[in-house]
């Protein structure tokens, strides 16, 4: 999920659960039902998980751009005869 | 935000905190709701007065008890009690002699059992029918078990020259449901009404019929109300 995304996923979140929760107290109070209340409120939260849990390919529309790895063409890779040297050096630099 | 499992801590998170609003609302919008009980208690028959060989005296009376509790009944209403019981206050300090609680009748369990007893006929009747091709539960649950519940309870209040308050319950009842909250019976005391002593010849008492509202969120609310007085005769019988 990149950048974009979290953030839409949170949002959606947050935004979903919360009015879930005024929507299923309203109709509840208003019918009179505290089970009608639970079940909206419960249902909401499942249909929440459902969309913002699971990394939709919605939420990957800007993927990162990373930079191109010039550091690393232009430090290759060290021979293995390079590195026989290098810990010989080491070894006289700790004498 | 950035894993599967970060985000499903957030989702639980957050839900449980709306829902502990949600009941906390819920129990809050209970203090709206002002209900208006209008109950009228009437003694019909004094059964029997007598002191028992233990030299406390005994009343048992016949009522005529009309109430109509519905008012007390709220979509957050579980179980609102009207109770009986004794209570005494000696100096002042209140202490349960007796206290009479009945347990919510809860049918649930076998409403379960015959739900499970109906789906196997069914997929009994499908496989004789079509093999072993498709079955189909269908829960038959003919009504909800019990929810709603208040407890009422009539107490008898008197005072003598020991006790500044003798609270005895002669009689109490369990409403299930609103539709039931209208009462209208005549009814003899479940509990006879037994003094501490040999002092109800010509006792003034007073009929206070209690109420305990049970919500499905919240706590309790107890209220009550004075219903009417009536005075003891003055000789056994």
């Amino acid at each position: 999920m990149d950048w974009q995304g979290q953030k839409l996923s949170e949002q959606l979140m947050q935004i979903m659960l919360v009015v879930f929760a005024v929507v299923s107290f309203i109709v509840g109070y208003v019918i009179g039902s505290f089970r009608m209340m639970m079940l909206i409120y419960v249902a909401g939260v499942l249909l929440t998980t459902l969309i913002t849990v699971p990394n939709w390919p919605f939420f990957n529309r800007n993927p990162f751009n990373w930079l191109d790895p010039i550091e690393a063409e232009r430090n290759p890779k060290p021979q293995t005869a390079a590195v026989v040297a290098k810990k010989k050096s080491v070894k006289t630099h700790q004498k | 935000m950035h894993s599967f499992w970060y985000r499903l801590n957030t989702v639980i998170t957050i839900s449980a905190l709306l829902l502990a609003l949600l009941c906390s609302l819920a129990s809050l919008s209970d203090t709206l709701n002002l209900p208006s009980v209008d109950a009228q208690v009437e003694v019909l028959k004094v059964n029997r007065f007598r002191k028992q060989l233990t030299g406390n005296d005994e009343v048992t009376l016949t009522l005529n008890v009309s109430a109509d509790l519905q008012s007390t009944f709220t979509w957050n209403t579980k179980q609102i009690q009207t109770y009986g019981g004794i209570f005494r206050h000696p100096n002042g300090i209140p202490t349960i002699a007796y206290r009479h609680t009945l347990q919510a009748v809860n049918d649930r369990s076998e409403l379960i059992l015959a739900a499970v007893i109906e789906g196997l006929r069914e997929i009994d009747k499908w496989k004789n029918k079509m093999g072993n091709l498709a079955f189909k539960f269908r829960r038959k649950v003919s009504h909800e078990a019990a929810i709603y519940i208040v407890f009422v309870f009539l107490a008898a209040e008197y005072e003598t020259s020991k006790n500044s308050l003798n609270q005895i319950s002669l009689w109490d009842h369990i409403i299930q449901d609103k539709d039931q909250a209208k009462i209208q019976k005549q009814v003899p005391t479940k509990y006879p009404l037994v003094d501490q002593g040999h002092n109800l010849r010509g006792k003034l008492i007073k009929f206070v019929l209690h109420w305990y509202i049970m919500p499905k969120t919240g706590r309790t609310i107890k209220d009550k109300s004075i219903v009417s007085e009536f005075r003891l005769p003055e000789v056994y019988t």
